[in-house]
C-alpha cells in the first residue's frame, strides 16, 4: 500500500515464513550432502556444491510455481502465497551460486571471458547429443534475476500492476529453459539423476494443477446469470454469505465479491489493485476488506484503502427485495461511496 | 565463413550490447542511488539509503522502463 516504500513489511507471520524457508533450505544441503558422502565415494566438493545447489533451487522453483493453482484450489494454502516473493528471492540466490560456482568451476581458468566461454566453449549447437546445455541455465538465471531484483512494491507501482506481471510471468519461460538444461545436461553425462526424476514429477505436477485450476475457473466464469426486467442481476440470499467473508458472482463477465459485515451488505470489484488477488476470498478484518494474497485493504462500502493509503477500486450498487439481493451490473467509479443495504444479522 | 565463426561473431554482438545494456544500468542507478530518486517516483523522497541499495539490482535490470518513468514526470513538471 503505497505511501512510503520499507525494505521489507515486517510481520510476525512473514518471519516465521522466512525462518521456515532458511531452515528447509539448510536441511535441504546438510540432507543432500549426507546422502551423497554415503552413496557415492567418488564426489568431489565442487559436484557436491553445484549440484546441491542446483536441485535446492530447482525444488523451490516448483513449490513457487505450484502455490498458485494450490491456492486456487484450496484456500487452506493461501498463507504460502502470502510471502511467496522472499521464496522467490530465495529461490535465484540458490540458483546464483549454482550458476556462479559453475561459471567459475568451468570457464573462468582460461584466458577466454567466462560469459563469452559460456556459449564458445562448446560449440555444437546443432546436435541434442552434445547441446551445450549451460547456456540455457544461463538464460534462466537472467530472467530469474530480473524477477528477484524488480519483486519489491517500488517495481510494482513504477511499472504498473500489469507491466509487471507479465515480466514475472517470464518464470515459465525461466522453467522452461531450466527443465531442458537438467534433461540435455544429464543425458550428455550419461546419468539419469534424481533430479531428472524429480525433474518429471515436478513437471507432470506443475502442468496438472494449472490445467485443474484452469478448468475450476473457467467452470466457474461460465456459470449462467439471470437478469431482472430493471436490469439487476439476483445473485444470493444474505443468509448464504457468511459473517465479515464474501461470495463472488459474475456480473456482467467481471467478477464481482458480495460482502456481509455488521449486518450490512457491499459489493466491490473482486480485483485486488496490488497484485489482482482474488478480495472475495479475503475477510474483513478491522473493519476493512483484506486481500488474502498480501494484505491490501480496502472499505468495503467505498472502494477506498483505508487513509493515509491511496489505492480505489470499483464499488457497485444493491438492493434487497424480497429477501433477494440484487445487483446492479454497471459498476461505479472507483473510491464510490455507496449506502450498504442492511440485512438481518445471523 | 565458417558456420561456427559467424556464431561466434553474433555471440560477441550480443554479449556487448548486454554488456552495454547493464553498463547503463548501472549509471542509472548510481545516479538515483546517489540522487536520492525523487526525480523517478516522489515517494522515495523520506526514504533511506539503504532503500534505494536494496532496489539497485532492478534499477540496473529494469533501467529502460524507469528512464521512461523520469522523462515523463518532467514532461508532467
Amino acid at each position: 500500500m503505497s505511501v512510503a516504500y520499507s525494505g521489507v513489511l515486517w510481520n510476525p507471520f512473514k518471519k516465521k515464513y522466512d525462518r521456515a524457508i532458511i531452515a528447509g533450505a539448510l536441511l535441504y544441503l546438510i540432507l543432500f550432502s549426507v546422502v551423497t558422502v554415503a552413496t557415492n565415494p567418488n564426489f568431489t566438493p565442487e559436484t557436491l556444491i553445484l549440484r546441491a545447489f542446483g536441485s535446492l533451487a530447482l525444488i523451490m522453483l516448483h513449490i513457487i510455481l505450484v502455490i498458485g493453482p494450490l491456492c486456487r484450489l484450496n484456500s487452506k494454502f493461501l498463507p504460502l502465497l502470502y510471502n511467496r516473493r522472499h521464496l522467490g528471492v530465495s529461490m535465484f540466490l540458490a540458483a546464483f551460486i549454482h550458476g556462479g560456482f559453475a561459471t567459475f568451476q568451468f570457464h573462468a581458468l582460461s584466458n577466454t571471458n567466462p560469459i563469452r566461454s559460456i556459449f564458445t566453449s562448446n560449440m555444437d549447437y546443432t546436435s541434442l547429443e552434445n547441446f551445450p546445455f549451460q547456456i540455457l541455465g544461463f538464460l534462466a538465471l537472467l530472467i530469474l534475476f530480473a524477477m528477484a531484483a524488480t519483486s519489491h512494491d517500488f517495481f510494482l507501482k513504477n511499472l504498473g500492476a500489469k507491466v509487471w506481471k507479465s515480466l514475472h510471468m517470464l518464470v515459465y519461460l525461466a522453467y522452461a529453459l531450466i527443465v531442458m538444461h537438467v534433461f540435455l545436461g544429464a543425458f550428455q553425462q550419461e546419468v539419469f539423476t534424481s533430479s531428472t526424476g524429480f525433474v518429471v514429477f515436478g513437471f507432470v505436477a506443475v502442468c496438472g494443477l494449472h490445467l485443474a485450476s484452469s478448468l475450476k475457473e473457467r467452470r466457474f466464469d461460465r456459470q449462467r446469470t439471470k437478469l431482472a426486467e430493471d436490469g439487476w442481476q439476483a445473485v444470493c440470499k444474505p443468509e448464504e454469505i457468511e459473517e465479515d467473508r464474501a461470495k463472488i458472482f459474475i456480473v456482467d463477465k467481471r467478477r464481482v465479491a458480495v460482502f456481509k459485515y455488521e449486518g450490512k451488505l457491499s459489493a466491490i470489484d473482486n480485483v485486488c489493485k496490488h497484485q489482482g488477488g482474488p478480495l472475495g476470498e479475503g475477510k474483513v478484518v478491522d473493519g476493512c476488506v483484506t486481500c488474502p494474497w498480501h494484505g491490501y485493504q480496502y472499505l468495503p462500502g467505498n472502494g477506498q484503502s483505508p487513509p493515509p493509503f491511496t489505492e480505489k477500486i470499483a464499488t457497485y450498487n444493491l438492493k434487497l427485495v424480497d429477501g433477494t439481493v440484487y445487483i446492479d451490473p454497471n459498476p461505479n467509479e472507483e473510491g464510490t461511496a455507496v449506502t450498504p443495504v442492511y440485512c438481518e444479522k445471523h | 565463413m565458417a558456420l561456427i565463426e559467424i556464431i561466434k561473431i553474433l555471440v560477441d554482438i550480443v554479449l556487448l550490447l548486454l554488456g552495454s545494456y547493464f553498463l547503463l544500468g548501472l549509471l542509472f542507478g548510481l545516479f538515483v542511488f546517489i540522487s536520492g530518486g525523487e526525480k523517478v517516483d516522489p515517494l522515495l523522497k523520506e526514504n533511506s539509503w539503504k532503500l534505494r541499495l536494496l532496489i539497485l539490482p532492478g534499477l540496473i535490470a529494469i533501467w529502460p522502463f524507469l528512464v521512461m518513468r523520469l522523462f515523463k514526470n518532467k514532461a508532467h513538471e
